[in-house]
């Protein structure tokens, strides 16, 4: 164990204070980066780090907070160099002292991770490793992760580090008053994901002064068995003629920092506008105090990037829509690599209730790790629920668990060797909660006894590997009571066994209860409530379900998880006690897509498709009633959201015929169109548009998505062999690589017609640029693949 | 508390019927739940070189003609940024998939919530020119006329808008979030703004948010 690790709980450690606010006092410029000075003021920074270690410093932090690689390239400067340099004068200054140890000190990157910025997941691993690595040769005895305010970015730091040093790794990161990073995430998250991904302490430094930050450290002490940090700035930032500048003084600093010891904290020190004073009041304060015991917490808690989800009090409801098995049109979607329709099942079961998805894409004709990914990714950036990721494919969980935001549920294991083998080491890497179904090297035990003593193999040799029994859910497995007398009681009495003899959370998939028999919800529904009373804490079910979620809100309100049924109550006190019967749509198909009426369009469409094929439908309804909406648009009779919405009926109608004609497929335009907003532009609202009504209007269309470089686009247009190529740019500086992107393509497939639209395009500028076709709008692009799709 | 007129006109309409005025609505509040509005603000001192073409703010020499010409007169002034968070983004995502139609309808209230948002904090800086008997300029934003974009870094390191407010810069000097303002507010002793429209300084002639030019 390194010496430091040592140290730590036997007393109080201290950090040193803030290294940009004294290189102010010596003369650094506003704007100008810090990093410089290692190699321009050497003697200036050993002098910092030198009065610190004088004030009582235990650990010193590096120079280096915004030396990583994306600042250095815009900076001028070059990594390594500033690194190695930032290392080698702290250890300087610990050669002249003797005495001290030297923290590497990494600071955010500065850009956001994508899916919500450009900042692709790996290369954040890969930069944060590269600026280790410099670290690490230079000689740093730790690793401190600091003013991180994004669960994702943490991630991604921790893991660049981690994979490159065994050296002690600490993370803060810097919260509101409210206890919220900038991101959205909290406490409770941020030491869940931090946890699972073995961080050696956490903590808070910067955005608050050490009055704001002691509550917060209270409820992060609550929440997490790990060691504190904490690193306050002098108080909250205040400004007088254009400077910054911080009032909390050195005394009063040091009895706040000592309140913060008595709370929990084991190591402490300060950030911006804290100085070598204060860090010399502090640790003379607070030196002979005693460190706190670390509590016990063990709390079974997943995450997302800024929601925490937490077992064993109201039962949790796990999404299980998001799986392709017996679901004839979820498959149709993977194949078509159709992510609105999947994360459309996402969104419908938040909006029904669900607190966790489950996601699952198995299908032996795609590429499941590459899927998985992509959905996990999308579906994370436009629901804030935590995910559970549902394969039994090793590698495929291993990508998934690696670029999740958050701390993940994991299904499953099962009691084999070869299963827990395969990932528990991931659970141990990455962090999360594991599902482990109760199947041995022999199949499904027929007993309750011999399912608890499969919960308990599982239990026992993840303990083995380190992981705690927190972090473990067993599901007893819900076996069909048709093939079966016993089936249900034997699961319901090795679920309550788990619960009582091991001490762990349980989960069941409950609809297989009723495989094989009539009117499934009935029996699936009493069961879950059987299991539920058992002691069921989360279920994964369909929360589109109207009777599972009537037996979940009832089981709710029965049994003191529902505050006064209030949750009941906004459920049911607006909707009639009995459903009514389907109602025959009232209006025409077409009637209904010119008025933008989703649900009566697919009723409607129901009723018609009893009595005609598709492509009837498709000629004499939904086409004409398509046209008359878009000639109504551009006469400006109705706009933009009363075009989408009659889009959105034509697509519903759509979605039956697709249904009645079972995989047939349906007519389609010969014309194939890829769509692609151009290299270096983000904006792809207009482009998605434009493509929902191409669709619309039959055509294949191929949507490669937003900052697209020229070579994508030309490479699909060749092997599609795209008739039309539609690029997309808001801003004037994306336009150029528009340009660029047409160019390559009058070059390479010098057939293909070229449409372009955006907020800054003219027509002059589209002709300037090459293009064949500026669409001032969503309805002249259609008007126009219309044109060029009669010619074919 | 929104401009309605202004919410038309980004969606493109011209006038609202029960249908978009319901979806503005809705859209207002989920917006609003949404977004987690963040500012910073610095005072500067300011100096312009009409002749050059070139302004100076705050140390920092910049070419632009545009900008030299809107803070003529302006001796100080303020560098701006405002967001509305990473969490409207996600909403306006979420619609582009599940709900396609409120996607224009999000688009433009988040516009003009953030536009609300920025004039709300202004008034701040309104106060400190009141007090110095200094009148405001309108703000004025890289991108706009000659003020070149990637002046948006000079920007984000003068107010570390990344770690104040949670706004990075993609590698074409695009702000994500997306709904986030930057912008150099000038103050000077003459009130001659008032008839400066920052829409009538843009040189994009054609955009279809262009106020007043028809």
């Amino acid at each position: 164990m390194s010496s430091i690790m040592s140290r730590l709980g036997r007393e109080p450690l201290f950090f040193d204070g803030a290294m940009g606010t004294v290189l102010q006092e010596k003369g650094l410029a506003a704007g100008e980066a810090p990093e410089l000075w290692n190699l321009s003021h050497p003697q200036d920074i050993v002098d910092v780090h030198t009065a610190y270690l004088e004030a009582g410093a235990d650990i010193i932090t590096t120079n280096t907070f915004g030396a990583n690689p994306f600042k250095c390239q815009e900076n001028g400067m070059e990594m390594e160099k500033i690194v190695a340099t930032g290392v080698s004068l702290a250890r300087q200054a610990v050669q002249q002292a003797g005495y001290g140890t030297v923290a590497l000190d990494i600071g955010p990157s500065g850009k956001l991770l994508f899916p919500m910025g450009d900042l692709q997941f790996e290369d954040a691993v890969k930069a944060f490793g590269q600026m280790t690595c410099a670290g690490v040769e230079a000689g740093a005895d730790c690793v401190l992760i600091e003013t991180m305010n994004d669960i994702y970015e943490v991630k991604a730091a921790a893991l660049g580090v981690k994979e490159n040093t065994s050296l002690p790794v600490f993370v803060t990161m810097t919260f509101d008053a409210d206890g919220k990073l900038l991101t959205g995430g909290d406490i409770k998250a941020m030491a869940a994901v931090l946890e699972g991904l073995g961080i050696d302490a956490i903590g808070m430094n910067c955005g608050l002064g050490p009055e704001q930050m002691l509550g917060l450290i209270r409820e992060l002490r609550a929440c997490t068995s790990l060691p504190l940090v904490v690193n306050p700035n002098a108080g909250l930032p205040k400004e007088r003629d254009g400077c910054t500048y911080y009032d909390v003084g050195p005394e009063e600093f040091a009895a706040y920092m000592k309140e913060i010891l008595q709370a929990g904290a084991w190591a402490v020190g300060g950030c911006c506008g804290t100085t070598p004073e204060h860090l010399r009041q502090t640790v003379e304060l607070c030196k002979s105090l005693r460190c706190q015991p670390l509590p016990e917490v063990y709390r079974t808690v997943v995450t997302s990037g800024s929601k925490t989800v937490e077992f064993g009090g109201k039962p949790i409801i796990i999404g299980e829509r998001i799986n392709p098995t017996g679901k004839s049109r979820f498959k149709q979607a993977l194949r078509d690599n159709d992510l609105p329709f999947i994360l459309g099942e996402g969104i419908a079961q938040q909006d029904a209730g669900a607190h966790i998805l489950d996601v699952n894409v198995g299908l032996p004709e795609i590429d499941e790790c590459s899927v998985m990914c992509e959905v996990v990714t999308e579906l994370q950036s436009i629901s804030p629920l935590p995910l559970q990721i549902d394969t039994s494919d090793p590698e495929t969980m291993a990508a998934a668990m690696r670029i999740y935001n958050g701390k993940p549920l994991v299904n499953s294991v099962t009691a084999k060797h070869s299963s827990m083998e395969a990932i528990f080491p991931l659970v141990m890497k990455y962090g999360g909660v594991v599902i482990g179904l109760t199947i041995t090297e022999e199949g499904i035990p027929e007993t309750a006894q011999g399912r608890v003593d499969a919960a308990k193999l599982i239990i026992d040799t993840a303990a083995e590997y380190g992981i705690g029994r927190h972090d473990i859910i067993i599901d007893p497995l819900t076996m069909a009571v048709s093939a079966g007398q016993d089936a249900a009681l034997v699961t319901l009495d090795a679920l309550s066994r788990i619960r009582r003899e091991l001490g762990v959370y349980t989960s069941l998939g409950v609809s297989n209860v009723s495989f094989g028999l009539p009117q499934r919800e009935n029996v699936t529904s009493a069961f879950f409530l059987m299991a539920l009373q058992a002691g069921l804490n989360a279920a994964i079910m369909n929360p589109i379900s109207e009777p599972m979620m009537r037996a979940y809100r009832s089981f709710c309100a029965l049994s003191g998880y529902d505050e006064n049924c209030m949750a009941y109550i906004e459920a049911y006190s607006q909707t009639e006690a009995v459903a009514s019967p389907v109602a025959v749509s009232e209006i025409s198909l077409r009637e209904a897509i010119e008025k933008g009426l989703k649900d009566k369009a697919a009723r409607a469409a129901e009723e018609l498709a009893k009595t005609m094929t598709g492509l009837d439908m498709i000629d004499h309804e939904i086409v004409p009633a398509l046209d008359n909406v878009g000639r109504r648009f551009e006469a400006k009779v109705l706009f933009l959201p009363q075009l989408l919405m009659s889009a959105d009926a034509a697509k519903a109608a759509f979605e039956v015929i697709k249904t009645h004609m079972d995989g047939q497929a349906s007519e389609q335009s010969k014309l194939t169109i890829v769509i692609a907003t151009v290299k270096g532009d983000v904006h792809d609202i207009g482009k998605n548009i434009v493509k929902v009504l191409l669709e619309n209007y039959g055509f294949h269309v191929i949507d490669l998505g937003k900052d697209v470089p020229p070579e994508a686009v030309v490479e699909t247009a060749k092997r599609e062999k795209a008739g039309l190529v539609g690029l997309s740019a808001l801003m004037t500086t994306t336009v150029a690589s528009m340009r660029e992107t047409i160019e390559l393509l009058h070059s390479d497939v010098p057939e293909v017609k070229i449409m372009v639209g955006g907020a800054v395009l003219t027509q002059e500028y589209a002709d300037m640029i090459g293009a064949d076709f500026y669409g001032q709008d969503a309805m002249a692009s259609v008007r126009y693949a219309m044109q060029l799709a009669e010619g074919l | 508390m929104l401009n309605r007129t202004e919410i038309l006109r980004y969606i493109g309409a011209s006038a609202g019927d029960d249908t978009l005025n319901l979806m503005i609505e809705r859209a207002e509040k989920e917006v609003v739940a949404a977004s987690r509005p963040r500012h910073i603000y610095k005072h500067i001192d300011i100096v312009v070189n009409g002749a050059e073409g070139r302004v100076n703010l705050a140390g920092m020499e910049i070419e632009s003609r545009d900008l030299a010409g809107h803070l003529d007169g302006c001796t100080e002034g303020f560098l701006f940024a405002c967001t509305l968070g990473v969490g409207v983004d996600s909403l306006v995502k979420k619609y582009s998939f599940t709900d396609l139609p409120m996607l224009p309808i999000a688009q433009a209230v988040a516009a003009a919530y953030v536009e609300y948002y920025a004039d709300t904090v202004q008034q701040e800086i309104e106060k400190y020119a009141k007090h110095h008997s200094l009148y405001l300029r309108p703000r004025y934003s890289p991108g706009y006329g000659d003020f070149q974009l990637n002046c948006q870094r000079f920007l984000f390191d003068a107010l570390q808008i990344s770690k104040s407010i949670g706004v990075s810069l993609t590698d074409s000097f695009m702000m994500v979030p997306f709904k986030s303002i930057t912008a150099v507010i000038g103050l000077s002793k003459d009130s001659k703004q008032c008839h400066i429209n920052k829409c009538m300084t843009c040189t994009t002639k054609n955009c279809p948010f262009r106020k007043g030019s028809e």
